[in-house]
């Protein structure tokens, strides 16, 4: 089949038989896509003959132009129809999905990526009379989701990426965007919200072992308090979309839909390690056929994207860069101002520096050519910048791991899976999904290309064409037997309805805190770090005795340890701990992530050691060989990699190869490793048990220190200007500045100052929302 | 429609050798609007949207009236686009088939169902029948609005019999047709339909160049030729 297509032999037919079948069946055989695709490639000239008609069977309406054929009339007609009835320009996935909406109080549907979801989304949003809450599975889509929005409702509707009853005075209805996690604190407020659109979307994230608990437990709730609201599950790729409703029983005034139809063209190549390329059909036996050409160079030489998927490791290891060096340098330095004013603002929030020792980021340095690297690990602001970046157009090549496929939407021309390892199915739906961008151009048939590694063909083969099927029960309803212990309380507490919405921790770890009398280890620590109504400073903090910090480290595990089920942890887990410590006293004092990134740099290069040896070579008293000589010696401080806790299978793996020389510093891997442990230890592992216990500990003695602590730890300050400016959804890295434009904030709203006039074009767009 | 003119020509007028027949008749449209309707509502009707239940009907048709006035006023005034030659095709082929039925009782066959074959031009035969007698006929139906269309339809036919169209065909066929008609077409026993369209006043002329024309020729060993020529005047 390949073979002949690739030689043009009966090409016309498999054109005509494709509108025929596409007329009949609509888009979603992929194998039929694959091979329109191919004669796109290969012969042109002969598909553009048909491209018209293609699309217009596709049902791709605002691809016709004016008709040329009867077919494509028939196309622009029915596509007029549908426009008239919806007053948009839906696509007939679109229409479908949409009229169910409306005429059901559940829906449930799956839908390729890219064929056009969020363009329906916004039509709901935009619709919506009363309030709405949007749940994703991550923080990068919140923000995704935060960006669409605002752009779409007026002042007058309060956007959110977390749950606050504020602005009041200002706010005729309200969208929250959040994840399910945050989404116990809607429930506070059940009878202030008039909640009446639930937006489910990546609904799949149901199947994951921890957070589908959270998720249903979620869905359940919801609907017991909030049951006039429509509640709509949208997912990429899968089968049974049903299984979503009726696991729950929504069987009453529901509707379900698995659309199949695609927008986008695929083909499929395979490359050996000499980097070779085929063509392979994964939807038959076709023999290979050799590719020519280097399907990414000629991409990015004719302007195209790419995006590489890789693995987490070997980007901190430098792999990219070696292994895809080639096309690297088929990416020329940007010139574009917006474009540098990006990287620029990348370099000020990490702190990176070219002229600095031990400060420069190689991930910036491939981002002035157009080069992104995405992952996990990435802070999250950097990750927004990035992802805003790809959204302009300045991004030819971007590295990925799984967490730019966690719903991120972002197109490229070509995507290159170079690892395959733990490849889930939707995960490579997802990526495959990616191939191909989406264009608005008139008689224009897209497609993409997916080259993946010869050795993973067959693998590759049969994930493609298996289904993806939601669980017909809850894991709310299962033996939970597969649960980790660390998670017991959790989930005993969804499922019990035991969960403290104010604390952030379930009734039987509060009780534990309760319990255990931390009455005087709380006061020690309130001591130690509060002085009248600030937190202590750097200078204060190093004035402390060595053993009393030490014991103030060791008492903010012992807090921290307390609300666990178990009583100590593991020898890794302690490690990690600790190293956690000094971060979560500098974010006590209000550092910036510049300003913390700066600290460990000086901490783990050892730099009153290199200012030492530079000072004794300026005096001469040692030379320039025996300088050399010692500063080589200087070895990278240990420190162990940051992972979430509880976790006992924690490894506390030295950040950098042991023994390293301090001339061997990486700053990405310091950055990356520094965002871990404020999102991962102290945000989501510690900030909660130890915020409970000073709430705790001021119900029980009303010494507001522990009020202060709190504040500190959750927000970063104690300013209530400044708390209320985050509640706002202000950046913490902007709170400062804006504070001083404020003459009064409260849940009521905002008043500025009369006098703005000093504030940059930057600095009035970030508060303009709230200007009225 | 209406039958203008009928005639019966034994092939061996032609081919002493010959033993078939040739059937020839001229049909007027009179109908053309509804036709063109009609052909509207069956793109909707065999469309994976209609299932979808997102097309509202009287929208959809208040939406292709203009295609519908366009196709006819083009077709009607001679005038040639990409969209009436589409139609005029179909509408060919669909009448032809309704006066194989209805003058010399054939079962149309459902295999080339017409919407599907027409819009997408088709690259094989248009149309299928079966005779009384069991045969099955292969028929390829010809639209121009400029000239006569009978040329280009048996040239067609003589293509498709070269590239052995019908014999490729033929497993699909199988299902639709009695056992008498797989007897005879794998005895090679088969006949051929040939529908065109006729835009010059002077019909009787036309039928007699079709069934003259050099096309003809390589025809005249099978069982059966149907030459349909389809005029339209309304």
């Amino acid at each position: 089949m390949l073979k002949n297509i690739i030689q043009g032999i009966g090409i016309r037919e498999v054109l005509e038989s494709a509108i025929r079948e596409f007329h009949e069946t609509g888009p979603i055989n992929m194998a039929t896509l694959e091979k329109l695709s191919l004669i796109k490639i290969h012969y042109p000239e002969v598909f553009n003959e048909y491209e018209a008609k293609i699309l217009s069977v596709m049902g791709l309406f605002y691809k016709i132009a004016e008709p040329k054929s009867f077919i494509e009339s028939v196309y622009k007609n029915l596509g007029d129809t549908i426009e008239e009835q919806f007053g948009k320009p839906f696509t007939p996935m679109q229409a479908s999905a949409y009229k169910s909406i409306v005429s059901n109080r559940f829906y449930s549907f799956s839908a390729p990526t890219s064929t056009g979801k969020s363009h329906l989304f916004r039509d709901l949003i935009t619709e919506e009379q009363h309030d709405i809450v949007i749940i994703v599975p991550s923080r990068a889509l919140i923000a995704e989701f935060y960006s669409l929005v605002v752009d779409l409702v007026g002042k007058e509707v309060l956007v959110l990426q977390f749950v606050e009853n504020i602005n009041q005075h200002h706010t005729a209805r309200r969208i929250f965007i959040i994840t399910p996690e945050r989404g116990v604190e809607l429930f506070k407020y059940a009878d202030e919200f008039e909640v009446g659109l639930f937006l489910f979307d990546e609904a799949q994230l149901s199947e994951e072992p921890i957070r589908g608990i959270s998720f249903d437990a979620f869905v359940r709730r919801s609907e017991k308090l909030f049951p006039k609201a429509k509640k709509v599950f949208a997912h990429p790729f899968v089968s049974n979309p049903e299984a979503q409703l009726s696991k729950h029983s929504f069987l009453e005034n529901s509707g379900s839909n698995s659309f199949k139809q695609n927008n986008v063209g695929k083909v499929y190549l395979s490359r050996n390690e000499d980097g070779e390329l085929e063509y392979f059909s994964p939807f038959n036996d076709s023999a290979h056929v050799k590719c020519e050409i280097d399907i990414v160079e000629s991409t990015l030489k004719n302007d195209g994207t790419a995006l590489i998927y890789i693995s987490k490791s070997k980007i901190l290891n430098g792999g990219h860069i070696e292994g895809f060096g080639k096309y690297i340098a088929l990416c020329p330095i940007l010139e574009n101002p917006p474009a540098i004013k990006m990287v620029d603002e990348l370099t000020k929030y990490i702190g990176a520096s070219e002229g600095q020792f031990g400060k420069q980021s190689s991930f910036l340095t491939l981002m002035e050519r157009g080069v992104v690297v995405h992952h996990g690990s990435m802070p999250l602001k950097a990750r927004l910048l990035i992802e805003q970046f790809v959204r302009d157009g300045y991004a030819k090549i971007c590295f990925a791991t799984a967490t730019l496929n966690q719903g991120i939407n972002m197109p490229f021309d070509c995507v290159w899976i170079d690892n395959f390892h733990m490849m889930k199915e939707l995960t490579l739906k997802n990526l495959i999904g990616r191939a191909g961008r989406t264009t608005q151009t008139p008689n224009q048939f897209d497609f993409g290309y997916t080259i993946i590694n010869k050795a993973n063909v067959t693998t590759f083969r049969s994930r493609i064409i298996s289904s993806i099927e939601l669980d017909p029960t809850s894991k709310l309803d299962d033996d939970s037997k597969d649960i980790p212990d660390d998670y017991s309380d959790l989930i005993t507490a969804i499922k019990t309805d035991t969960f403290n919405d104010d604390l952030h921790l379930t009734d039987s770890q509060v009780d534990r805190l309760k319990e255990s009398n931390l009455k005087s280890d709380v006061r020690f620590v309130l001591d130690k770090l509060i002085d009248g109504d600030k937190a202590i400073g750097g200078h204060q903090y190093y004035e402390i005795k060595p053993s009393i910090r030490k014991k103030l480290k060791e008492t903010l595990k012992k807090i921290y340890i307390t609300h666990l089920k178990r009583d100590s942890l593991t020898v890794q887990e302690q490690t990690i701990l600790s190293a956690s410590i000094p971060l979560l006293l500098w974010r006590v004092q209000g550092k910036a992530f510049s300003e913390t990134l700066s600290l460990r740099h000086s901490y783990l290069t050892r730099r009153d050691e290199r200012r030492a040896l530079l000072k004794k070579l300026k005096q001469k008293s040692i030379s320039q060989e025996e300088y050399n000589k010692a500063f080589d010696e200087i070895k990278i401080q240990y420190s162990a990699r940051a992972e979430s806790l509880p976790n006992k299978n924690a490894r506390a793996i030295n950040l950098f190869r042991r023994g390293a020389p301090v001339k061997e510093f990486d700053y990405d891997l310091l950055v990356y490793d520094t965002y871990d442990y404020l999102d991962k230890v102290i945000n989501l592992s510690l900030s909660d048990p130890l915020c409970a216990a000073l709430t705790i500990y001021y119900q029980e003695t009303e010494d507001v220190r522990a009020k202060i602590l709190r504040n500190f730890i959750r927000y970063g300050t104690n300013n209530e200007i400044e708390i209320w400016l985050l509640k706002y959804g202000f950046d913490p890295e902007d709170t400062e500045w804006i504070g001083l434009y404020i003459q009064h904030i409260d849940e009521q709203g905002i008043i500025f100052i009369d006098n703005l006039n000093d504030l940059s074009e930057d600095q009035l767009r970030i508060i303009e929302r709230y200007i009225y | 429609m209406n039958l203008i003119s009928y005639t019966e020509t034994n092939m061996s007028d032609y081919a002493h050798t010959a033993t078939g027949k040739i059937f020839s008749i001229a049909i007027d449209i009179t109908d053309l609007e509804l036709r063109v309707k009609e052909m509207l509502t069956v793109a909707l009707d065999t469309s994976w949207l209609q299932p979808m239940d997102v097309i509202d009907r009287m929208g959809y048709e208040a939406r292709s009236k203009r295609t519908v006035d366009k196709v006819t006023n083009e077709i009607l005034n001679n005038v040639e686009t990409d969209i009436s030659e589409d139609f005029g095709e179909y509408m060919v082929s669909d009448v032809a088939q309704t006066a194989l039925k209805k003058h010399f009782y054939h079962i149309r066959l459902p295999l080339a169902e017409l919407i599907k074959e027409k819009i997408s031009g088709n690259p094989g035969f248009d149309f299928h029948t079966e005779s009384p007698e069991a045969l099955v006929a292969f028929g390829e139906a010809k639209y121009s609005g400029v000239k006569n269309a009978h040329g280009r339809a048996l040239k067609q036919i003589n293509e498709f019999i070269q590239d052995k169209k019908d014999i490729q065909e033929f497993p699909d066929i199988r299902r639709f047709v009695t056992e008498a008609a797989i007897q005879n077409a794998a005895a090679g026993k088969k006949a051929y339909s040939a529908a065109f369209s006729i835009t010059t006043g002077d019909v009787a002329a036309i039928m007699d160049n079709a069934l003259t024309s050099i096309h003809m020729k390589t025809l005249l060993t099978y069982e059966a030729v149907y030459l349909i020529g389809v005029k339209v005047s309304a």
